[in-house]
């Protein structure tokens, strides 16, 4: 009965309960997931793939699941390294990826206005073609779409200049769970109460399905230009990055790898075989001025006593930034891994690095440790810190007992010291058990979000801390 | 049923990993979803390889969606070979008997005639042996006036079949390797009965199957016969001046087949071809996406019109008509009549390399 109800919306087509269906849509690129299903574990599955293609059969389909309390999983591009897409309760995955229409490029307001289940590589190839960019550059460009950045408040390479997502979006278009359509205000700044936008930015399904979303988008820059440093030391490194931002230039990129990454990924990407830890920055923009900008910034690099790379080290890097993810460079099964990014102000997050470096190798010396800071501000900088172990038990249950001793040690740490749960990746399956632990009181209001939107509990159950019931 | 093979192992187990070439997947994209990515296959067949789950028709149908493009691997940075996959994996699909009924279909056409006799050689005996390697085509007929066209103007005599075998290379995509033998052995011998020292043909599948395939099966040609596409004989033909050729004048692009994307191949003779004959008037299709459009030798080679795959050839034709739009051509050129069946691709003009080329004598 449910499936009838169901395929009166979408058509036959565009619902699917096959094996091979279920079992895409219940791997993403949480590692456990993984792990389940390396070792033959049953990955949690939903009982229906729906691929809405309008607003219109969204709202339909979650006012029937809203009838018959029918969980609801929205699925992007599966990407997510949290879990937050696993349909854990089953019910129903909604597929987005149909959903991808391009509405409108608005070349006086230097807006796009665009369904979220679109490819953010076709996106951005659709806007090269008018002289435009979101800039919105995350290493998962290619497997991503929009809704799925939207949902984990996700982060590109450029970051640093043009901002997170967060800062992108100008308005959205969400259907809350009881199916009804709404929109947020068409701007993001005023003063006619509190921004919307920023409720379901970063909800990660759980209060509702984000359908279309306005992103502001750039010109094309004349020129993006790159350099590259070595620092004998880490904590210069970091210093040089804090100066490049509290003098307010505007670099698009900063990263710094710290010394272990330097030796295992940067070695091996892109052939530099040095000690020390790496810094690549860029500028883009107006050539005079990406010129002048570029003379400061390696002024405050040489002050910090940093080994001037030159520019084709650093444009070598940005030509290679998404083969780091890719086989065989990218770390995977057998081995375990997790990214524990955290962010936190400039006066802490050496502290937050170094105090999860130290629980990482005195609880686990079968783990390394390494890291890079990516995603600068004017206040703090993100760290992208990971563990990896080569060998982790065989055994799923033990090795699932280890990873997550690890990631709660690790960022007990990182909280202990001033950083959050995460920056970019999200919440999800994975983190949500800390979210009370980092939220403390102020979990009470997200709760309490949740319930007034969703009471009864059907938009993707057992994320982000928010409980099953 | 274990996949044994060194190389699909590790795409297996590298794809299932990794999403990163998702947004160039042609099936993928056409069917926007999951399981018809290299990721989801990689997914199911790991299942399949470690014995958690057998084949099902879910699984059956999703590797036979799989346009053998290759988009996926010209994209991966570890170059996996998912279309090298899809096809072993359809070997052992199709060794049980259980492909789609639509592969059972074409598998039937192209078993129908294989009473081949000395009644179907040519008639007359030439050096040159035209083999058209596409029966049937809407536009047989017409493909072979081109060519007469050319060689007449060349004053170089040639013989063609009167009924033509098949080549097998589209059973060998479809996974029946035995059939796809059988089939090459016939039109082995009856291109040994003419005793024809060139053999030229338009089709990308029929090339390939009769330089690659045909000795990987052990039916290689004798030595003294030489294999081209026509792009590759046409080439040496104007570079040889053996004939006068008109100027293009309108602006023209070639629509690479991502069959034969080897720089020393056909592609890369039709290329040369094209900017010797069309100078300024040739414009490469725009890239990136030129690096992920798949025009559908492999998918049009079997018959994309009997899959069940809606709007595959139309998304197929509106991404390459896209491109060719933003490189300001006017006509799209087609490696072979196979994917230049209807005279439009998405509202231009396209023709295969062959027609092209007559109408500029
Ligand atoms: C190789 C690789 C590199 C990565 N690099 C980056 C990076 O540079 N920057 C970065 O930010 N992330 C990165 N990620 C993580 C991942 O790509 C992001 O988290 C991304 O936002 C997930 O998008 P998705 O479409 O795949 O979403 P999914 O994984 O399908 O879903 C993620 C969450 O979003 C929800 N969701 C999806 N669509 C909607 C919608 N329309 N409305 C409401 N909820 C929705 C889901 O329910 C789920 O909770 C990387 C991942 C991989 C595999
Ligand atoms: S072919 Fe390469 S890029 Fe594509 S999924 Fe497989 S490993 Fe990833
Ligand atoms: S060969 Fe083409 S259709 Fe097949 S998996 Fe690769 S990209 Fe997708």
């Amino acid at each position: 009965m449910i499936r009838s109800e169901l395929e009166d919306i979408v058509g036959p087509e565009d619902i699917s309960q096959s094996p091979v269906d279920k079992l895409a849509h219940a791997v993403d690129y949480y590692w456990v997931a993984e792990l389940w299903h390396d070792r033959g574990q049953k990955t949690p599955q939903a009982d229906f793939i729906v691929y809405p293609q309008t607003t219109q059969e969204v709202s339909r389909i979650l006012k029937i699941a809203n009838t018959y309390k029918i969980p609801v999983t929205p699925w992007g591009g599966g990407s997510g390294s949290q879990g937050g897409a696993l349909p854990v309760c089953g019910g129903i995955v909604m597929d987005m990826k149909k959903i991808c229409v391009l509405h409108e490029v608005n070349k006086t307001a230097m807006t796009v206005t665009v369904d979220t289940g679109i490819n953010m590589q076709q996106l951005e190839w659709e806007l090269e073609k008018k002289g435009g960019s979101t800039m919105h550059l995350p290493a998962s460009i290619t497997c991503a779409t929009l809704g799925g950045f939207i949902a984990h408040r996700g982060t590109g390479v450029l970051s640093t200049k043009y901002g997170k997502i967060e800062d992108m979006i100008i308005s959205m278009e969400v259907v809350l769970p009881d199916g009804r359509i709404i929109n947020t205000l068409p701007v993001p700044r005023h003063a006619s109460g509190p921004d919307l936008n920023q409720v379901f930015l970063g909800s990660e399904g759980t209060l509702g399905v984000v359908t279309r979303a306005t992103l502001k988008i750039h010109p094309i820059p004349e020129v993006r230009k790159f350099q590259a440093f070595l620092f004998p030391d880490l904590r210069q490194g970091l210093e040089a990055g804090k100066n490049i931002m509290c003098k307010r230039l505007r670099p698009c990129v900063i990263r710094l790898y710290d010394e272990a990454e330097t030796q295992r990924l940067i070695k091996r990407v892109l052939g530099i075989d040095r000690q020390g830890a790496y810094l690549v920055f860029g500028f883009d923009g107006d050539e005079d001025m990406v010129d002048l900008e570029m003379k400061s910034a390696v002024r405050l690099c040489d002050e910090m006593k940093g080994e001037n790379l030159g520019t084709e080290m650093g444009q070598e890097w940005w030509n290679h930034r998404y083969k780091f993810f890719f086989p065989p460079y990218m770390f995977h099964m057998p081995q375990a891994f997790g990214t524990l990014d955290t962010v936190a102000t400039f006066d802490k997050i050496g502290n937050v690095y170094t105090a999860m470096k130290k629980t990482i190798e005195t609880n686990f010396p079968e783990a390394t440790y390494i890291g890079h800071f990516s995603h600068w501000y004017d206040w703090g900088c993100m760290l992208y810190a990971r563990f990896i172990i080569d060998n982790p038990p065989a055994d799923p249950h033990e090795a699932l007992a280890l990873y997550n001793r690890i990631w709660n040690l690790a960022l007990r740490a990182s909280m202990e010291n001033g950083g959050v749960l995460n920056e970019h990746h999200g919440i999800g399956l994975k983190l949500g058990r800390l979210m009370k632990e980092l939220h403390g009181e102020a979990f009470f209001a997200l709760e309490a979000i949740k319930k007034s939107l969703d009471p009864n509990n059907i938009m993707n159950p057992g994320k982000m801390g928010l409980g099953i019931n | 049923m274990k996949t044994q093979n060194k190389d699909c192992n590790a795409t297996i187990d590298a794809c299932r990993y990794c999403f990163m070439c998702r947004h160039a997947c042609t099936s993928g994209l056409v069917t926007a979803t999951e399981s018809n990515t290299p990721r989801g296959r990689a997914l199911a067949l790991f299942n399949v390889r470690e014995q958690h789950t057998a084949y099902d028709p879910s699984l059956t149908e999703t590797i036979y969606n799989c346009t053998l493009c290759g988009a996926c691997k010209q994209w991966c940075e570890g170059k996996f070979d998912m279309p090298a996959l899809v096809i072993a994996t359809r070997e052992k699909i199709a060794s049980n008997g259980q492909p789609p009924a639509w592969a059972r279909t074409i598998r039937q056409s192209l078993l129908q005639q294989q009473d081949f006799s000395q009644q179907d050689l040519p008639e007359k005996k030439a050096d040159v042996l035209f083999y058209l390697g596409v029966q049937p085509h809407p536009r047989a007929g017409e493909i072979l006036k081109h060519f007469s066209k050319i060689m007449s103007a060349a004053g170089i005599p040639f013989q063609t079949f009167k009924r033509e075998p098949d080549h097998g290379k589209i059973l060998q995509l479809l996974g029946y390797v035995d059939d796809a033998k059988k089939n090459a052995s016939i039109l082995h011998a009856q291109i040994s009965k003419t005793s024809c020292s060139v053999v030229v043909t338009p089709d990308i599948l029929a090339c390939l199957a009769l330089k690659n395939e045909f000795p990987s099966w052990g039916l290689a040609l004798e030595p003294k016969i030489k294999v081209f596409h026509v792009s590759e004989y046409l080439l040496q033909l104007a570079q040889q001046k053996k004939i006068q050729l008109k100027k293009e004048t309108r602006t023209v692009t070639l629509a690479d087949s991502e069959l034969a994307s080897d720089p020393q191949g056909p592609a890369a003779a039709a290329r040369q071809l094209l900017r010797l004959t069309a100078g300024d008037c040739f414009r490469e299709l725009p890239k990136p996406e030129n690096l992920v459009l798949a025009t559908g030798e492999a998918a049009f080679g079997m018959e994309v019109d009997c899959r069940p795959v809606a709007n595959l050839k139309e998304t197929l034709e509106k991404r390459i008509a896209a491109a060719a739009r933003q490189a300001g051509a006017e006509k799209i050129i087609m490696l072979s009549p196979r994917t230049a069946a209807s005279p439009s691709c998405d509202g231009i003009p396209r023709q295969d390399i062959l027609e092209w080329f007559a109408e500029l004598i």
